[in-house]
């Protein structure tokens, strides 16, 4: 089901919803362009709720079922990415229900390496980390949806139906709350 | 700050990605109806009638630009009196589109019962205008001289005069290729509502008016009652000769 690394296209998301009217109409070619277009941003927003890699996958991979299962019922609303991330959503937290995941905000230092084994630099697994044990689960959303695909701020509040101004100052208290654990752990380190 | 977007960015291009090629040949049902999974949700309350005042202030002004360029449009900017022996009075707007035409004596009220000109650009009207009077016998090519009086009244003397002398060139034209000759006058006529009492009160157009007061300078003996009743070609040739 799965397979390796895939470069990722930077451009800003801009989803035509005509794309789901076909692929309603079993368009395979308007799948693809809405998995390239989507898919990495699902998989952020998934792990933002999850945090568990091969949690995410399953996730992500049932969000684009659901979608070709559904893409006949979408009612155009403006909003293509807010339907996906509330599908992706939904699963996620029925997922966390089964697994009775909910209230375990414990992550063992084994289960993060081999869930993240993939993360090449070591800075980078530290970031990914605290991101996954120290942040809430609001928090995470909003720094990984900007940290993936260009999305931007105003891009964020419509999707996740939040205020600009609310993800703003929540992004930026975000970074600074990273930025003190951050320079923790590197004094740690040392 | 980048530090921390670059190496979340980094590690989200490295997870491993589902396969689309997978997704495609999965089995898929269709659904019927959308269940609590795929339900999309109404707008909130306070967003749908947010939705609702900006749409109506939209509305109020749409409705605003449409009444002002509505009345804009309106606007008279230039007269034209068109005098043959039928008399009509042409209003035009900045555009120069006709927004209104009158028949100043009872023949020039039979010209425009069969012309259609709101809106229209005043050289289509006015070749309309030509049509329906050689029609009608007002211009017939076998008249040695038919005589057509062209005044304009706007408040810029430079484009009252450039309309003169386009509209005086396009009749001028239009009758030439018909083979009608035609000796055309045209003058500039100032806007006096005084003067506009006097023609209503003998029947004649502004025009009209405006030429026989200009023969009037000439022959202080004559009167606007000794004027009125006489053809355009008389006031013509009376101006003419007074001018010789």
């Amino acid at each position: 089901m799965y397979h390796g690394f895939e470069t990722y296209d930077k451009k800003k998301i801009k989803i035509d919803e005509g794309l789901f009217e076909r692929i309603g109409c079993d368009d395979m070619a308007a799948f693809e362009e809405l998995y390239v277009l989507t898919e990495r941003t699902i998989y952020a927003y998934v792990l933002s709720i999850v945090r568990h890699h091969q949690d995410t996958l399953d996730i992500v991979s049932e969000t684009f079922l659901k979608i070709r299962s559904a893409a006949h019922l979408y009612r155009p609303m403006g909003k293509p990415l807010a339907w996906m991330f509330t599908i992706a959503r939904n699963l996620a937290m029925s997922h966390l229900r089964s697994q009775d995941r909910f209230h375990k905000d414990e992550f063992s230092e084994l289960e993060f390496e081999d869930e993240f084994c993939f993360v090449s630099r070591t800075e980078d697994r530290m970031i990914l980390k605290i991101v996954l044990t120290k942040l809430t689960e609001e928090e995470r959303r909003i720094v990984m949806l900007h940290a993936v695909s260009g999305m931007k701020h105003r891009q964020i509040a419509k999707a996740l139906g939040m205020p600009l101004s609310t993800v703003l100052s929540k992004y930026k208290r975000t970074l600074k709350k990273l930025q003190g654990y951050l320079a923790e752990m590197e004094v740690m380190g040392r | 700050m980048n530090k921390i977007k670059e190496g979340l960015s980094r590690v989200l291009e490295e997870a491993p990605s589902v396969s689309v090629e997978e997704l495609k040949i999965a089995d898929v049902k269709k659904m019927e109806q959308d269940d609590y999974i795929t339900r999309q949700e109404e707008e909130t309350g306070s967003y749908r009638r947010w939705r609702k005042y900006a749409a109506a202030a939209v509305s109020f002004c749409l409705c605003c630009v449409m009444f002002f360029s509505f009345q804009f449009s309106q606007r008279v900017d230039t007269i034209i009196d068109f005098d043959i022996n039928p008399s009509i009075e042409i209003e035009l707007n900045k555009k120069n589109k006709v927004i209104r035409m009158e028949g100043i004596n009872a023949e020039g009220k039979g010209i425009l019962k069969n012309i259609d000109y709101k809106n229209k650009d005043v050289d289509s009207v006015i070749h309309r205008m030509l049509d329906e009077m050689i029609s009608q016998g007002y211009l017939t090519g076998e008249k040695l001289e038919n005589n057509i009086l062209l005044s304009v009244e706007h408040e810029n003397r430079e484009e009252a005069e450039e309309l003169q002398i386009r509209l005086h060139s396009a009749v001028g034209k239009y009758l030439e290729e018909r083979q009608i000759v035609a000796n055309i006058t045209d003058q500039k006529m100032v806007k006096n509502k005084k003067e506009r009492k006097i023609a209503e009160k003998y029947d004649i157009s502004l025009g009209k008016l405006t030429l026989i007061r200009k023969i009037m300078k000439e022959h202080e003996n004559l009167t606007v009652h000794d004027l009125s009743s006489l053809s355009l070609k008389e006031l013509v040739s009376l101006l003419n000769e007074s001018r010789e």
